[in-house]
């Protein structure tokens, strides 16, 4: 290379750094005395009475996350292209998480102690985050500027110091407690946990199937009911027998979804233009499963309470020859939605059709215009006149609007009860709303 | 380095808080241990009390019929498993009780007062426990007996124990119990020693009838004997005497009163967690309640249980609330309360006490009554029982004196002999949505199994037959001109006297 070839790269070339980082970080966010048994008072006809209140766990430890990560800054073109990457690796050790017991261990309900706060297990995060910084237009009256950012995180479960291995989540409606969420070895955390939906009872044939050695089998039923109106019929769900044993019970259960992105990604355009500036951010996730919870009670036809109006495609049943018997070969569906079960004829078939599986699941990819704000900054021959320093009028929209498909009120759910375990639960969180802000800024 | 070594044992890192109570600043002297043990009369058993207490102990004996009640009608329709809602939390609601007790055991156990000081309030922790202990035996058989919740926590999966060992768990808990707590309680409404007697009275006639062969027909005489005893010592030597009204038993005012003796202790106008809301969900209506909460216009007595009573028995009144009774004490202000609607339905009484116009200690969702959890009458029912024993009938002096101040309490006329279906419909209608009468039917399975078996299938869950009641002469006419409807109901057999253990997952390594 001659010595002007090296001129030209140097006028390429702004900025080029590797970097290198290792660090460690503790925790120990869980409420006080953690440690020791605390009592609380309880009123009684006797006198105040005093009750332990939480669980003991005298070797509860700090929290402990070891990260590393390996980064790139490179800046070109007179600094018109901004580059940063970094890849980092995260293990924490000692997770503190609430540990769940069994019934018999007096942690759950009103008047138990809360369980203990247990150092529980290992986890793993590692991802790739890529930010991008362009000038693409830099006059004298008009600029553009454009801002990228892209993450990428993968997570993982490295050890649990449960008795099962297991850590479950659940959600309570009334009487209904059901699991939502597992966090298991191996797998990210808080992964969906339920029935699979595979099809619907429409067809007589339906109930039953050749198995392998060619035998007509009956498909499998949910544990307790039989074909019959008030059992299983002719508009009702066929679940996965996912253990082959003939009967769909609580051990059919498998992991439905993931809560976690595949990606997250803004995108922000600057504009100027004279004494205008317009803002544009967007951003978004993607790849994420969100639950809607809710559609469980709200969208079942049976139940007495406000429903939402998807349930009313429900599959509506007819007989096949009317002058015949009200039996499952002689009836067929002949209205309704066609991912809908029938109205259950018992308290029994509705709870099993409406049971938790991957019925609920949806997409919960998102890209929301999260904020648009424009403003007119009044030039200073006009201002200097009025002894101010700075006259600017403004106009700030939140949350303008969001593309996506999830059908519940807000694609962006988080963490139930800021329980990581129990993210991308829908369980009618109150949607973000979109504001709008106008607003002066005076400076004398 | 030799420095800094000498500051890592300091007893300056050991950190007590000083702004909160905690297990080492506590339980320094008596009245700790009585603060400690007072919550075990009633936040400990508030899960219990909300739900189960006539959940299973009248409707899964089908006293009750609430097909709309999700806490009920699993139950009387025998068709809850072991993922049921409500019997996972009937389950948890037990084992608060044992580790709150243990909790409490453990701490007194520890402390520095002096060891003769501690008998009576340990006496009182067991007393709860071993309770509770037989409420699973009774409900469940074999489940898990823990005496120490920190060592479930470092070691979760235990193995179950066998029901009688349970039982005979529980019986010790109360033996120990009869022989510490106080004659004379210290505070209206704690337990004394008679209680644990007639505690105990309950337990030896559950326990008598279990043995290998579930229809045996005889009980062992041994422990029948023992409640007889136990049950003698409650009466003859005990400070309770019945109450001359029936209707007084369940009224605000005479909560703790002299034949009530062990009863949870709710606190009139307490928040949640101290209340009873027994009222909020069997009030028929807010004209009763005299606020909005009132959920018990669908929780009602079924057919059965209206056919038991005898056509003069005041307590069915005092029971079951029907068109055309007159309650005085409820809407006082308006003169009374007259029960109107038609006369094809019948609701609760016991445990509806009015509003809070009525008894200042009555308020929203929790009515103040203390809920009875053993009561003078029933250790009368107790004493006729295992006198009785093995045989068919008894003509004993004093069991037919028992029995007969019931019976004339409630209007009725004596009687000269008992036999075992007497006594059996006598417990029914004296103790009726008070809890029992499934357990009633459980010890009886024990050596009359297949007898059981078929008194539930005669009570016909699977028919809701409409009828008419007459509520002056307490009868209950089939009514013809309509259609009884349908009710899809379990199978009832042998295995309907022990519900599935709630989450088997934690003992999927043991079988």
């Amino acid at each position: 290379m001659d010595a002007s070839e090296l001129f030209n790269f140097a006028t390429v070339l702004n900025n080029l750094k590797v970097r290198l980082g290792y660090g460690a970080v503790g925790n120990q966010s869980v409420p006080n005395y953690a440690f020791t048994s605390i009592y609380a008072a309880s009123p009684t006809p006797f006198g105040a009475g005093l009750l332990a209140s939480n669980t003991a766990n005298p070797d509860l430890q700090w929290e402990t996350t070891y990260s590393s990560n390996l980064g790139v800054d490179l800046n070109m073109f007179n600094n018109r292209i901004e580059f940063i990457a970094d890849v980092y690796y995260k293990k924490t050790k000692d997770l503190l998480l609430l540990a769940p017991y069994p019934d018999y261990s007096g942690t759950t309900g009103v008047g138990a102690t809360s369980a203990p706060y247990v150092n529980i297990g290992s986890l793993e995060n590692k991802g790739l985050e890529l930010t991008l910084n362009t000038v693409n237009i830099d006059n004298e009256n008009f600029s553009w500027r454009t801002n990228l950012v892209f993450t990428l995180n993968r997570n993982k479960v490295l050890g649990l110091a449960t008795e099962t291995g297991i850590l479950n989540r659940t959600l309570q409606q009334g009487s209904d407690i059901t699991i939502v969420t597992r966090t298991a070895v191996g797998k990210p955390i808080g992964q969906f946990y339920g029935y699979k939906v595979i099809g619907r009872f429409e067809d007589a044939t339906d109930f039953y199937y050749r198995n392998e050695n060619d035998q007509i089998t009956p498909t499998a039923l949910p544990e307790g009911l039989a074909i019959g109106e008030n059992g299983v019929w002719i508009g009702d769900y066929i679940f996965e027998d996912v253990n082959s044993d003939g009967v769909i019970n609580e051990q059919d259960r498998d992991y439905i979804g993931n809560p976690l992105p595949d990606f997250s990604y803004g995108i922000g355009n600057t504009f100027s233009y004279k004494n205008f500036d317009l803002n544009v951010q967007l951003s978004g996730i993607y790849g994420n499963e969100v639950v809607n919870y809710q559609r469980r009670f709200l969208e079942n036809p049976r139940e007495n309470t406000n429903l939402l109006h998807t349930a009313l495609g429900y599959a509506q049943l007819g007989l096949i020859n009317p002058d015949g018997p009200t039996d499952y070969r002689n009836v067929e569906i002949i209205a309704g939605d066609k991912y809908m079960p029938r109205i259950a004829a018992s308290s029994a078939a509705s709870t099993s059709n409406f049971r938790y599986s991957n019925r609920f699941l949806e997409d919960g990819s998102y890209l929301r215009i999260q904020n648009i704000s424009f403003g007119y900054n009044f030039p200073r021959e006009l201002i200097e006149r009025f002894g101010l320093l700075n006259l600017k009028i403004y106009t700030n929209l939140q949350n303008v609007y969001t593309f996506t498909k999830y059908s519940g009120y807000d694609p962006e759910i988080g963490s139930l009860n800021q329980d990581a375990l129990l993210t991308g639960i829908d369980n009618g969180r109150y949607p973000s709303p979109r504001i709008y802000t106008l607003g002066l800024n005076v400076k004398f | 380095m030799l420095f800094v070594g000498f500051y890592s044992c300091s007893d300056e890192l050991d950190i007590e808080p000083q702004d909160q109570i905690a297990k080492e600043n506590f339980f320094k002297s008596e009245e700790d241990f009585r603060a400690a043990t007072a919550p075990l009369y009633n936040r400990v058993w508030f899960s219990f009390n909300d739900k189960f207490y006539f959940g299973l102990g009248d409707g899964r004996s089908y006293n009750l019929y609430a097909p709309f009640s999700d806490y009920v009608y699993p139950f009387s329709d025998l068709t809850e498993t072991g993922l049921t809602g409500p019997l996972v939390e009937a389950w948890r609601s037990l084992y608060i009780v044992i580790q709150q007790s243990n909790n409490t055991i453990e701490a007194i156990n520890e402390s520095a007062v002096d060891e003769e000081l501690k008998a009576p309030y340990i006496a009182e922790a067991r007393f709860m426990r071993g309770t509770a202990y037989w409420y699973l035996a009774s409900l469940w058989g074999d489940v898990i007996i823990t005496t120490s919740q920190a060592e479930i926590i470092s070691n979760p999966i235990i193995n179950k124990s066998p029901r009688a060992n349970v039982y005979e768990f529980a019986i010790r808990d109360l033996e120990y119990a009869a022989k510490f707590l106080p004659e004379q309680a210290g505070q209206a409404g704690r337990v004394t020693k008679y209680s644990a007697f007639g505690m105990l009275s309950r337990f030896y006639l559950s326990y008598a009838g279990l043995s290998d062969n579930p229809n045996s027909g005889t009980r062992n005489q041994e422990l029948l004997n023992l409640a007889k005893m136990a049950a003698a010592k409650v009466i003859e030597e005990g400070p309770y005497t019945l109450l001359d009204d029936y209707a007084d038993l369940f009224k605000v005012e005479n909560n703790n009163n002299t034949e009530s003796m062990f009863a949870l202790q709710w606190v009139p106008n307490g928040e949640y967690g101290v209340n009873n809301p027994h009222q909020a969900f069997f009030a028929l209506g807010s004209e009763i309640t005299g606020d909005d909460a009132a959920y018990g216009y669908y929780t009602r007595a079924s057919y059965d249980v209206l056919k038991e009573y005898e056509t003069n028995d005041t307590r069915r009144k005092n029971t079951w609330m029907a068109d055309g009774d007159f309650y005085p004490e409820i809407s006082q202000a308006t003169g009374g309360y007259t029960v109107d609607h038609e006369n094809t339905y019948v609701n609760v009484k016991k445990g509806v006490v009015g509003s809070n116009s009525d008894n200042p200690d009555i308020t929203k969702q929790n009515s103040g009554l203390n809920t009875y959890m053993l009561r003078l009458g029933e250790i009368y029912l107790n004493y006729a029982e295992a006198v009785l024993g093995n045989n068919a009938s008894t003509t004993d002096a004093t069991a037919l004196m028992y029995v007969n101040a019931l019976r004339s309490r409630a209007g009725l006329a004596e009687k000269t002999s008992l036999t075992f279906n007497d006594i059996f419909h006598e417990r029914r209608v004296e103790l009726c949505m008070e809890g029992q009468f499934w357990y009633d039917l459980v010890r009886r399975s024990y050596y009359q199994q297949q007898e059981v078996v078929n008194y539930i299938d005669a009570q016909n869950r699977g028919t809701i037959t409409p009828f008419t009641y007459d509520e002056v002469t307490n009868t209950v006419t089939v009514d013809d001109t309509q259609d009884p409807a349908a009710r899809a109901v379990g199978v009832v057999d042998e295995s309907i006297f022990s519900c599935l253990i709630p989450n088997l997952k934690w003992f999927k390594t043991l079988c």
